[in-house]
Order: structure tokens, then sequence, then C-alpha cells
């Protein structure tokens, strides 16, 4: 997926009266968008409320393994005997923070090289360069693995390793995005004008490149979900009894056949959260991006 | 065109240096003792202090760091990667004899991808607004979010052991193909289908196609004589991208499958420590990926004439 | 979806196979016997002299025969070795051979074959750590005459039937023309099936071999092989191992998942084979060398805290097998004692925590005060790593948070255990050996395998348990050791240096499409000599 990228746009989102507002108007007009927002709103609000709405505590055998959904248990038990549907609800909170956290480590550290890379130039963007292409020669899949494998299994280490692993994608994005910005003539304004460097990185080239940015740090979350859910499959990701929606649907899957609930209930849930992530970010393309309107 | 290639492999040069040197510092950085794990092997067993040494320093672990580094390189450039902990076997060797099965299911992820996702967006592009742009949209919305591993057991559960119609496990013949190879195209076909429907749509409104619907042109010709191509040209960028992503992304579904492939053979490698097996196949890996990456580049350098070669 | 899947399953079943032998027809014989193996079996290294992993003598005793053969009743029968007689003192060993043995090669096995055979376990280039270590301090070894073989030890050494029983014979002439690291793909040797290939992480193929005489006393054919070959197929995802004889895919299942067994109870399509494994249960070590662990009280009251039977329920529906102590319940030299010794009392468990210092914290956890080695408000709260089975782990978890006792779970691969173990800086690790011989015990226990590749993991010293064990490991009357041995599992408990947990019994799903399939005296180990399709 770490090739979302070259669906972006080339230029920055160009527009003389607030261009962000113009984007969100955009954005929230359009239907799919509208779709994913509600969708992760709705995650959003049970995972804040978990404790209060989650019949169960997440990790307390209640009951017999492997029972079917009934009126005691919306989704059935697990295969300890826990509450699904309260592990569920607990697992919005874990997931949504893996994706979101994921993001916060690549995105920063990623972003801040390609501003400095695309603002610097000359032998500072050399070195930034060509130490993101290394870092691109990986798959961003085994960028995670041989992380994962220097720090060991767990859903910090997921969080980090998914993150280090979208640093160079962030990076190379900005730097074609501060390339782009800074021979506007706004910025080569601000510079004769003798504003200082700093100063005209945040002021006027990070906001006016950061809508790319946004779009496919958006994309990221759902995909980050997605990859600590194979890493858990794998054994590599978060450890029991994390109420993890991977490790659940990996928990579930010697007995798919006959206790089909234990994997399919947190496997929607990944799917429900991933699409809507998905239909978000790609409302947000729609809205930065003026050359494809939205449906 | 030719000045462009060459200052392209020329830049891979440094790329693949860093990539050896990030490699071989990430190797030195796990912790464990390879020399002990080789020794004690799959259910540990009783060794001496004096076979540790000797050991160590076959193994040349008692070696300075810039040496090893040193010794690492030259035998990469000479087709040694080393030799694996575990398996006392030449990676290069065992990465070979897993390449074809891993390439084999990237192949097959990405035809079944293209077959679904071109299709499909094309067909959304030109019902756009309608209930087929919603359906379609849909279903490849639903590929791309689905874990790779449920949606391989579902297919695994339906058509192998309800239909009975491909094998569950195994790499060996097409039959045995199928199923995770669909599991692989279906989740990238989403990806295909929306990126070839932006493209569809762009194209469509171009003023070529514009000038050709006012002179008359049947639409099903305009489409196939300009729109069909020119959309395809970012799908085609797209493809060469995934096929390296592909390469490694089969991990889970040959662990599902259990296929014979390079991505399983990594995490094996890595929940074992084998650290040359690893470290070997990680750079071939890379070198690989690399090279995709350079060849879809000039590939669209070569197709796409707005490019600009170089900086 | 479940009822659908069942039903088509139900009806796909035999299309599957004819399917299936049309898609493989390329690499696939006449009639092979396919047999699936979880993922995890596939060794390194195919030979047991280099890799001395249980499965690979398993799948080498297809390729030759042992000297000795451990029955299906536990019993020691003869292989290439038509008789032995031991010494009373246990330090000399004679064999006669079996006349008329040839290896697949063409080369005659006799007396210089077999001691090319330990020669080459014993010599360092082979780097073969554990069965160089079975075969032990040999003194000497000599051909008597071209059939007879001779052992000659310093010590008693009593175990050696059973090493004879795994080390494989392959053709020295093979293996003089190979190195250890190729040999394995290449092995010759003296029993029914030949191997073709071992494609890793996929399968590996043998075919029958015409010239085998039945030298395994198991085999009742007395002949070759009734199958055309023999494939073993890995499958790294054990949702698909449970299912592969169910679908049709598979005629054997090796090691089935505790959870796919209830599809096979009540099939008319295949059989459900189990056995117990002699041995260690899955049991848990203590390392007692740091605090809190140190405290014999805060050990007790775990054992106090759980509750097995329950958890066997939970998980397995009952189906696990007991392992009260060090030993499980099905071994020989099983303490009976121990199965009464901790029965769950949280009563008794809160007592012994609160005396130690373990008061109640603010949270869940109990926190220390007083605690010797401990900061004062330290979390309880301990690892618990296992290579499998981290379910038990998680039931284990549960029973114990409920008085205030945090464990966390945590699944390692086997080359990170040993890591950790080398480190002695584990809480509570998982650690089995499996043998229906109580050498086992003293492997585990006797602080003299306190070292790095050692079994003795605990860190626990007291001479009284080490001389009992050296009674287990040294003395040649079976009756003396197995009351040793039981001896020492009452200490063992008493200072409560481990927690016992359940045993995990070897389930197999048999198709009935073939027949004459023998399970070994192990849950390890099963004979595929007399193995025939149903007509």
């Amino acid at each position: 997926m770490a090739t979302e990228t070259a669906e972006l746009p080339a230029g920055p989102a160009v527009a003389r009266r607030s261009p962000g507002r113009i984007a969100l108007r955009r954005f929230l007009r359009h239907r799919s968008a509208q779709v994913g927002l509600v969708l992760l709103t709705a995650w959003v609000v049970l995972a804040v409320f978990a404790p209060w709405i989650a019949p169960y505590e997440p990790n307390e055998l209640v009951s017999r393994a492997r029972q079917a959904p009934s009126a005691d248990h919306w989704l059935g038990t697990d295969h300890l005997g826990r509450d699904l549907l309260s592990r569920v609800i607990h697992g919005a909170r874990i997931s949504l923070v893996l994706g979101f956290v994921s993001v916060i480590f690549g995105l920063v550290p990623g972003a801040t090289l390609g501003l400095v890379a695309g603002y610097a130039g000359g032998r500072v963007d050399a070195v930034i360069s060509r130490l993101i292409d290394a870092m691109l020669a990986f798959p961003s899949i085994i960028l995670a693995l041989i992380i994962i494998a220097t720090l060991g299994p767990g859903i910090l280490n997921v969080m980090i390793a998914v993150g280090v692993a979208s640093v160079p994608e962030y990076a190379r994005l900005m730097r074609g995005q501060v390339l782009a910005a800074r021979t506007q003539p706004y910025v080569e304004a601000a510079w004769l004008v003798g504003n200082d460097p700093a100063r005209i990185m945040g002021r006027h080239i990070f906001p006016n490149a950061n809508g790319p940015l946004i779009v496919f740090a958006t994309l990221q979350v759902g995909n980050a979900i997605l990859v600590g859910a194979g890493l858990s499959f794998l054994g590599l990701g978060a450890q029991p009894p994390t109420a993890e929606w991977g490790l659940m649907s990996a928990e579930g899957r010697d007995v798919l056949a006959r206790a089909w609930w234990i994997s399919t209930f947190p496997g929607l849930a990944i799917l429900s959260v991933v699409v809507a992530f998905n239909l978000v970010g790609d409302g947000l393309r729609d809205a930065v991006d003026p050359r494809t309107r939205p449906a | 065109m030719g000045r462009y290639i060459l200052g392209r492999i020329l830049q891979m040069i440094p790329v693949l240096l860093l990539v050896s040197l990030i490699v071989f510092g990430i190797m030195r950085v796990l912790p464990g003792d390879p020399a002990l794990l080789m020794l004690q092997g799959a259910e540990g067993g009783v060794t001496t202090p004096e076979r540790l040494e000797a050991l160590r320093e076959r193994m040349g672990l008692n070696d300075p760091v810039v040496v090893q580094y040193w010794t690492f390189l030259t035998g990469a450039l000479t087709g040694d990667l080393g030799e694996s902990v575990r398996f006392r076997e030449p990676v290069l060797d065992m990465v070979l004899d897993r390449l074809g099965s891993t390439i084999e299911l990237a192949l097959a992820g990405l035809v079944i991808s293209v077959l679904v996702g071109v299709p499909l967006g094309m067909i959304a592009a030109m019902r756009r607004g309608g209930w087929i742009d919603a359906f379609t949209m849909t279903f490849s919305y639903l590929g791309a979010s689905m874990p790779v591993f449920f949606l391989g057991l579902i297919l695994i559960y339906v058509f192998a052991f309800g239909m009975g119609l491909f094998p569950s496990a195994g790499g060996t013949g097409w039959r045995s193909l199928v199923l995770p190879g669909v599991t692989l195209g279906l989740i990238n076909a989403g990806l295909i289908a929306r990126l070839m429907r932006s493209s569809m749509l762009e194209v469509l409104g171009e003023d070529y196609m514009r000038t050709g619907r006012a002179k008359g042109v049947p639409p099903g010709l305009l489409l196939r004589r300009h729109g069909i191509k020119n959309a395809l040209i970012p799908v085609v960028t797209i493809l060469g991208l995934q096929f390296g992503n592909m390469l490694a992304g089969t991990v889970v579904t040959e662990t599902v499958f259990s296929r014979p492939g390079i991505g399983r053979m990594i995490v094996t490698a890595i929940l074992a420590k084998d650290y040359p097996l690893i470290q070997g196949a990680v750079l071939f890996l890379s070198i690989i990926y690399v090279t995709a990456n350079l060849l879809v580049d000039i590939a669209y350098a070569w197709l796409d004439p707005r490019i600009r070669y170089g900086d | 979806m479940q009822n659908k899947i069942l039903a088509w399953r139900r009806g796909a079943a035999l299309t599957t196979v004819s399917a299936l032998a049309l898609g493989l027809a390329s690499s696939a014989l006449a009639q092979e016997l396919r047999v699936a193996f979880p993922a995890s079996s596939e060794p390194a290294n195919l030979d047991y002299h280099v890799d001395p992993y249980t499965p690979t003598m398993l799948m080498n005793s297809f390729m030759t025969d042992p000297l000795v053969v451990r029955a299906p009743d536990g019993s020691f029968v003869p292989g290439l070795a038509a008789s032995w007689e031991i010494s009373d003192d246990a330090t000399e060993v004679t064999m006669a051979l079996k006349e008329g043995v040839t290896f697949q090669d063409g080369t005659p096995f006799n007396a210089e074959a077999v001691l090319a055979n330990f020669e080459r376990i014993l010599a360092p280039e082979t780097g073969s750590a554990l069965l160089a270590q079975e075969v032990g301090p040999l003194a000497s070894m000599e051909a008597v005459d071209d059939l007879t073989v001779k052992f000659v030890y310093d010590e008693a050494w009593v175990t050696f039937l059973d090493m004879a029983s795994k080390a494989p014979m392959w053709s020295p002439t093979a293996f003089n023309a190979s190195t250890p690291q190729d040999f394995d793909k290449e092995l010759i040797g003296t029993g029914p099936f030949k191997l073709v290939e071992w494609v890793q992480n996929d399968y590996i193929l043998m075919e029958t071999w015409d010239g085998y005489g039945g030298w395994n006393s198991v085999s009742e054919t007395g002949g070759p092989a009734q199958v055309d070959g023999v494939r073993l197929q890995f499958i790294a995802e054990d949702a698909v191992l449970g299912s592969v004889v169910a679908s049709g895919e598979s005629d054997i299942a090796y090691q089935l998942p505790a959870l796919a067994v209830e599809q096979y109870l009540e099939s008319d399509d295949a059989e459900l084979l189990s056995i117990g494994q002699a041995g260690v249960g899955l049991q848990m070590i203590f390392n007692v060398r740091n605090p809190p662990l140190s405290d014999k009280r805060l050990r007790q009251a775990i054992l106090y805290s759980r509750n097995m039977d329950l958890a066997n329920q939970i998980l397995y529906n009952g189906l696990y097998g007991e392992a009260d102590g060090p030993l499980n319940n099905i071994h020989p030299c099983f303490w009976e004692g121990a199965s009464e010794m901790y029965q769950q009392d949280l009563d008794k468990a809160v007592a012994l925590l609160e005396e130690a210092g373990w008061v109640e914290g603010p949270g869940a956890l109990r926190v220390a005060q007083g605690v010797e080695g401990v900061e004062d408000g330290t979390r309880l709260e301990l690892g618990w790593s296992v290579l499998h089975h981290a379910e038990i782990g998680e039931v284990v978890q549960a029973q114990l948070l409920e008085i205030g006792i945090g464990i966390s779970v945590e699944q390692v691969p086997g080359p990170i255990q040993l890591e950790r173990v080398n480190a002695r800086d584990f809480d509570i690790m998982f650690e089995r050996l499996r043998s229906a011989d109580p050498k086992i015990l003293d492997d585990m226990w006797n602080p003299a395998y306190d070292q790095p590749g050692g079994w003795a993991w605990t860190g626990y010293d007291n001479p009284e348990l080490t001389a009992l064990l050296e009674v287990v490991a040294q003395n040649p009357d079976w009756d003396t050791r197995c009351q040793a041995a039981k001896d020492a599992q009452k200490i063992i408990m008493e200072e409560a240096l481990m927690v016992p947990t359940l045993s995990q019994p070897s389930y197999f799903a048999v198709s009935n499409k073939v027949e004459g399939f023998k399970l070994g005296a192990q849950g390890t180990h099963f004979f595929l000599h007399d193995v025939r399709f149903v007509e």
C-alpha cells in the first residue's frame, strides 16, 4: 500500500482564498467520505466510552468458552470464555490507537526530514535523499519485520515498526511538496523580505504542502491497523490478553468452522474501520486535488 | 534517455551500499549469540565453552565489526551471502530455491488484481455516480480492507475444504497457486480499481476525448483507441511498484497457504534469529526491489514523454 | 455458515481426491500416502545425527531403521540388531547384528558400518549436540566380528538402548561421499522408503524401496512397503492442518491441534487416534535465583491459585491429559502424591502472599511491602514465557489475577526461549522433555546441568535432591531408579520449583482409506511399514 503516493497530485493545492476551507467544504459534501466519517465517529464513540458500553470486562472469563452468539453474549464468547462483544468494543481503543500512533511515529520524523531536505537543498538534501532512497529500498513490510526482530514482539513495538517503516514515504512526499512550494511567488517574496527560514518553512511552506500528506496519513491509519493485524497473525504483534482485533481474529482461526464468530467479528471490525479510513482518505484526496471531483 | 538510465543506475550504487550497511547494522543490534544458537539446534543441547569459542572464531564473530562488514560486503558482491545458522546452507541457495515460488505467487496476484481491478475501475468510471459505481467501489474497498489471513482462511474453507476445488496447502503445480493468488489479487484489486477509476475519469474529461465525441466518433471506438490506453498509464506505473511490494507482501499469504516462499522464510529466520539468513535474504530482496523500481521509472519515462529526465 | 461448510465438505470429499491427483500429477507417485505435518515439525537438517529434533528422528525412521526399535508397547525389540546383551553394571553392551541387511545403495550393513555411524555422530565436524551427548562417555567400541559390535563405557550408561532406538544408521559409503551439510538431501539408509526430494517449507517425498527386507520387528509385512511412496506435507497453518484429513487432502495428519479434534470424533471417513506423551507435561519452571521468586511462599501461592481441571474444560473440552507434577500422570515413574498437593485453595494462597509481604495494592495487583530484595510498592507481576499453548497461560493469568498476582503471557520462538534461559533472567519459563525414561528428571533438575546449553534452568541446588537424581541417572535397576525419581518429584513439589499445567496428548487423524497405521509408544512416533490403501 506504500504506493498510494503515486496517485497524488504533484503540486500543492493552490487556491487564492483559504484553500483549507474550500477543501473542507468539498470534503464534507463527498458522499463516500460522509459514510466513512459516520463509521469512524461510531467507532471513536465506542472506543471512548468502552468501559460504560461494554457489558463485561474484556479480559474476564465470564462464561463457557466458544459459545455461539446469544442474548447474554451478543457476539458469543471467545476461546477462553470471554465476552466477544466487550472485547471488540474495547479493541476499538487498541486498534485505533495502534493506527494513529503508528502514523504519528511515521509522519513526524518523515515530514521533518522531507521539509528540511526540500528546503535546505544542496548537500543536506543529497544526504537525506540518499537515506530516504535506501530506506525505500526495503519493502515496508520487511522493514517493519526487521524492526520487530530488533525490538521484540508487542503492540508498542508494532506501532514503532509500522511507523518507522513509513518514514521514507512521508519524507519523499513532503520533500516533493516543498520543492514545488519553494518556487511559488509568495515564498520567494517572503524570502526577499528577509523572513527567517524556520518561519518561512512553518508559515508558508508547510501549510501549503501538507494537503497530500494528510491524505496519505489518513489512508495510512487503516493500513497500519491491517499491518498490525498481520503481525499478530504471525505471532509478532500484540500479545495476549490484549484485545487487539488482529490478535482476536487470529486466535479464533483454529475453530473457524465450528466457532466462526471468534474470528469473524473482530475481522469485520477491522474491515469496517479500515474501509472508513480509506473512504475518508479518498474523500480528502478528492477535496484537496481539484482534478478529480467527487462522485 | 540513455543518459537518464545510466544516471539512475549510478544512483543505485550509494543506495545499495547504504542498504547493506543498514542490514548489517541491524543484525549487529539484534540480541543473541548466533554461535550459541547454532550449537543448540532446535531443541537445545549441551555445549562446552571451548566448542562455542571455536565456532565463534570460525564464523568470524570475533573479528572487529568493520572487518565483519567488509567480509559481508565483499562476499555479497561475489554472490556469497553467507551461510544460514540454522540450516547450515548457503543463503543464496536458500533464497534462490524459494524465489521461484514467491515470484509465481506475486505474478499470480498481480494478474488477478489487474483482471479484477481494471474492468471494475473502468465500469465504475463510465457509470459514474450510479449504483454500479457504488457497488464496484464498495467491493474494491472491502477487498483492500480485509486482513489477508482472514480472507485466505475463508477461501480455504469455502474452496478447498468446502468444495474441494483447490488444495489448501503446498507449492506444487498451478492448482495450488489459485487460492493464494486470488487472496493476494483481491487484496490489491481494490487499489487498482480505484486508481483505474480516477484515471479514467480524468481521461474522459480531456480535450481530445471531448473533441472526439463532438466529431461524432463512436464512444466505444473512442474509448478503445484513446481512453483506455491513456488511463492505463498510471495503472502500469503502480503495477511495477506493486510487484515489488507483492514480492515482500506475500509473507502472510505464504504462511496461510504453506507455500515455500521467501517472505515466509524471512519470518521464520527472524523468529529463529538466523542472522546470516535474514541479512542475506533482505539484501537480496532489496536489490530486486530497487531494480524493479528502476525498471518502472524507465518504463514510465518511456511511456510518458511529459516526464523530465534527471533532477 | 458453519453448517453449510460442513455439508459442502461431506459432498466434496471424494471429488477432492481425484481433482488433487490430476493437479499434482507432475511430481506425484501413483499411490502415494499423504501425511500432513505441522510446519513447526520440519527440521532444519533432515539428519538426526546433526539435528537432534524429535520429528527428525521420526522422519528418519521411514528411511532407515535403528539398531533397536521401541515397539508400540514401549519395550525394545530388534531393529538392525538381532539381539543384545548388557552387563550387570551397565557399562558394556554387546550387539549381534542381523544378517543380509544392505543399505539402499547396496552397501552391506555390518559391524564396520555401525562403528562408522557412531564415529560420525561423535565427530566434531558433524556438530551433533544432543545425540552425541546421548551416546555418552564411550570408552571404546569395537567390531568383535563382522556382525558383532561391543560398546564399553567408563561409568554405568543406563540409557543406551533408548539412544540406540533413536540413532539412525546411514550408509557409510553415502555419507563419506558427502558432507554433514549436504547429506540430509541424499540420505541413504536401510528403511522401507528412499528419499526422492525434500523441498524445504513444502514437502518431503519418498518412494518405496523394493529391496527392503522388513528388518524392523514392528513390520508385519516383512518386506517392502505396500504403497508406492510417502509424501510428508508441511502445513504452516494449524486451522488448515486440523481439517486436511476431513477434506480428503491428506490420508494422515500428525499432531492435530486440540480444537480440531472434535470434527473427527463422529466422523465416518476418518479415525481419531490419540496417545499420551509420557514425560514432562506442559511444565512451567520457576527461576528461583532472584527475588521475588526466590521466596518459596510466593511460588506455593501461585500453585494454590490455579485450577488446571477447569482450564482443561475451558480450553480443550477436557481432552488434554493431566500433568500434576514434574512428570506427567501417565509416566511410569509419576509420583501420585503430586495430585493432592496443590489443590486450588485461594485462602491458603492469600495467606502465603500476605506472609511473604505481598499486600493488596491500589490496583488489581498486589504490591510489595517488606519483601526482601524488592522495593516497596513494586507490583507483583511475573513473566510467563511459552513456545506454544499460550492459551493455558491466559487462563492461569485470569485465575491468578483473582488474588492479585499478575503474570504477563508471552509466546516466544525457541531460540529466544534459549536465549532468555542462557541469560537466566526469566521468571516462569516453559520447559518440556518427552521420554518414558525418568532420566529427564536428572537433565532438568540436577544443578550439574545448570550451564549454557544445559537443561537445568531453575537455579535450585539441594544435595539431597541431587543425590536422588544421580540414582535416577545411573542405577542399573529400573525399580530403584523409579523410586528415586518419585522421591525427587516429592522434593520438587514441596519446594514448588515448577508450575504443573496439563499434558498434551498427541492426536492423529487417519483416513479410513488406509489401514496398517501403527502408533509408537510415545506420541511422537509412528510406523508406516505396513500401511496400505484399502481396496
